[in-house]
């Protein structure tokens, strides 16, 4: 890759927000990408800002998704990235099952199992014509959404959110060995600049959780392996 | 069972099927429109609730029927169709 096209991959990190059900405020998420440390509290996520006839159609990891989308401005021409690699899994697994069992599924749990709905939703309630993607990438959800957000922001994008959330996969799910990681969701808003770089460096990289990019942007790491394929993401170096 | 309990019964249903948080029977309006102004329910919700009533007392209802409609106006309109309807 030469080096004018790896220069327009870059961005800046404008803002974040995260929430997880013990770590609910930036403090905690700070002292977690420090130390590491979960806590034992467990609190749910009100989404207060959202009125109640549409809170009511997300579920756990929807509206975890939604505090992290309304805790922060949104300006109306930044458009949103949503990378998620289950989505909603736990509704999507009852849903199956139900089908299964009973041959029918609800309707109202059915219209919010597209992997676009949590955007869709947020978009609905605060009346944004915004355009929402949303991606599925496996191992490398953390990586696709990335490339997603820098691509949009190289093709003039004045800034893009990008959300990333999951949850952990049911119990039925439980052979396939996953390494299962507490419900999270966290928004970057990424604006042009040049504070954090996407690079090509071939070699023995590995797949970045969604968590392992939060921890390295709350921390000074210089860099993180963010794929196999030898993507990277680095800090500009001061000069 | 009373019309009364009827109309409790289906309240509550309601509620249950809907998701509708922060919302109790006594908030709904035995007489007031369950779609558009009224409770404000939309479309989605109209097929949950048919899927609801379905399970609960074997109805049926034709999907997009003038008739479907007005079985749908309200809780007292629900509660009428039920009662004389029903199978289980």
């Amino acid at each position: 890759m030469s080096a004018t096209s790896a220069a327009s991959l870059s961005f800046n990190l404008h803002a974040w927000s995260a929430w997880a059900s013990d770590l609910t405020t930036p403090e905690a998420w700070q002292h977690w990408a420090h130390t590491g440390e979960r806590q034992a509290q467990q609190q749910e996520p009100a989404v207060a800002a959202m009125p109640a006839m549409l809170r009511r159609r997300a579920q756990k990891l929807g509206r975890m998704a939604l505090e992290t989308l309304y805790a922060q401005p949104a300006p109306a021409d930044f458009p949103l990235v949503v990378a998620s690699r289950y989505g909603e899994i736990l509704r999507s697994t009852a849903l199956l099952q139900e089908l299964a069992e009973t041959g029918a599924v609800s309707p109202q749990s059915f219209s919010m199992s597209v992997h676009n709905a949590i955007g869709g939703l947020y978009t609905i309630a605060t009346q944004q014509q915004t355009p929402v993607s949303a991606l599925a990438a496996g191992t490398q959800t953390t990586l696709g959404g990335l490339i997603e957000a820098a691509m949009q922001l190289a093709d003039g994008a004045p800034g893009v959110r990008l959300l990333l959330c999951d949850e952990p996969l049911p119990d039925l799910y439980e052979r396939y060995g996953e390494t299962a990681t507490p419900a999270f969701a966290y928004l970057l808003t990424l604006t042009p600049g040049a504070q954090l770089r996407l690079h090509h460096q071939p070699g023995n990289g590995q797949d970045a959780a969604p968590l392992d990019l939060l921890r390295f942007l709350l921390t000074d790491a210089p860099t993180l392996s963010l794929g196999q394929t030898g993507w990277c993401i680095s800090r500009a170096l001061a000069l | 069972m009373t019309q009364a309990d009827l109309v409790a019964e289906i309240k509550t249903l309601i509620i249950d099927s809907l998701n509708l948080e922060e919302i109790t029977p006594a908030d709904i309006d035995t007489d007031a429109h369950l779609f558009g102004d009224g409770l404000g329910l939309d479309s989605i919700d109209a097929l949950e609730l048919g899927v609801a009533l379905q399970k609960r007392y074997g109805l049926s209802f034709a999907a997009d029927s003038e008739e479907t409609r007005q079985h749908f106006a309200s809780v007292a309109a629900l509660a009428a169709y039920v009662g004389t309807h029903r199978t289980q």
